[in-house]
């Protein structure tokens, strides 16, 4: 039972998952063309529902701060910029995940950073 | 037969209830609900009752949703997330068989109407709320301002956060609800054209069949999406960023 043996062996055993692991990636790759249209549809058209809820909200929130401090226009065109920028966050939101996902099929694994 | 394409959303009411004041009646979308909740239990209790070490079609079946449901909860929550397994799962079949009932045709998808997916969606956000608010008390407050950056932006950031946060339930909501009814008006409309150019009916029907095979994959596809995204609302809640 010494030490060197085990980690040895270890390391073989990483390494031989590694390997099949990268030849399971590249076999699931080209299975994923014939659904790409309409994944690619789904997340143009979740930018485009991100988009849309925040300036949404971004108004609702200035109308109706507007009918209750008796501000009339101004908070309604405060908050509508807002909107503006809380959609750019969430659109900037979904790209980076898409981004992360990316990394994550290449193999290089990110999500041990998310953990605490 | 003919009808508007609209009218596969109407609801009806089955049976009058109503409880001080309030009316509970119970409808024809109540009606898809219970089948829903019936039919993902039946599915995954009759398919697991055998456990089998080596699975059988059914199990199998059940085995993947499960698989799907905790692989996406490990790698977008972590660990931390276990906890809301439960929950999450419920959620995704719930939807899932909300979804592909609506394609049987016929059928009513309870999945079409807004405030079905915008309860669903303010139950997660309240939720979520909630549990951040529980695991880091007014720390939590922190998930409005980014990390590092100089104290004067958080007067034009904190607000920003805030809208983005708060528009969550909404895009989450819309999102199910939009791409069911697009899905379904579109099947309604182009089976009118085959009904109405007679013999040349051939080319919509062939079109039919392509959009109603897509239209599963948008079945699968929003449910999966619905559930990614509670994972990932989770992920802001319990690690902050």
């Amino acid at each position: 039972m010494s030490g060197e043996n085990d980690r040895q062996s270890l390391d073989e055993l990483s390494e031989k998952l590694r390997a099949a692991k990268s030849r399971q990636d590249q076999a699931q790759q080209p299975s994923g063309n014939s659904s790409a249209a309409a994944t690619g549809m789904a997340i143009g058209f979740r930018i485009a529902v991100e988009i849309m809820a925040a300036l949404a909200i971004g108004f609702g929130i200035g109308y109706f701060l507007d009918q209750w401090l008796g501000t009339k226009p101004w908070l309604m065109i405060l908050f509508f910029f807002l909107g503006i920028g809380g959609a750019f966050m969430n659109v900037m939101r979904v790209a980076r995940q898409l981004e992360n996902k990316k990394e994550f099929a290449k193999g290089n694994s990110p999500a041990d950073s998310s953990e605490k | 037969m003919a009808g508007s394409p609209m009218d596969q959303f109407k609801i009806s009411t089955l049976k009058e209830i109503s409880v001080a004041g309030l009316d509970i009646s119970f409808t024809n979308s109540a009606v898809f609900m219970v089948l829903a909740v019936a039919l993902v239990s039946i599915f995954l209790i009759a398919s697991t009752s055998g456990r089998a070490l080596i699975p059988g079609r059914w199990q199998s079946a059940a085995e993947m949703c499960y698989e799907l449901v905790a692989n996406m909860l490990r790698d977008n929550v972590g660990s931390a997330g276990r906890a809301y397994f439960p929950f999450v799962f419920t959620v995704f079949m719930f939807i899932l068989f909300g979804n592909l009932l609506g394609l049987i045709p016929g059928a009513f998808t309870f999945t079409s109407h807004i405030i079905v997916t915008f309860a669903l969606a303010a139950v997660i956000f309240v939720g979520v709320t909630f549990i951040g608010f529980a695991r880091h008390g007014f720390g939590f407050l922190r998930l409005f301002f980014p990390h590092g950056a100089p104290l004067w932006t958080a007067v034009i950031l904190v607000p920003i956060e805030l809208v983005s946060y708060l528009s969550r339930p909404i895009s989450l909501s819309v999102r199910l609800f939009a791409n069911m009814v697009v899905g379904h008006v579109l099947l309604k409309v182009i089976a009118g054209f085959v009904v109405l150019l007679g013999i040349l009916g051939v080319v919509p029907l062939a079109f039919l069949v392509g959009i109603t095979a897509l239209e599963f994959l948008v079945a699968a596809l929003q449910a999966y999406i619905f559930t990614i995204l509670t994972c990932i609302y989770l992920h802001d809640a319990i690690h902050l960023h």
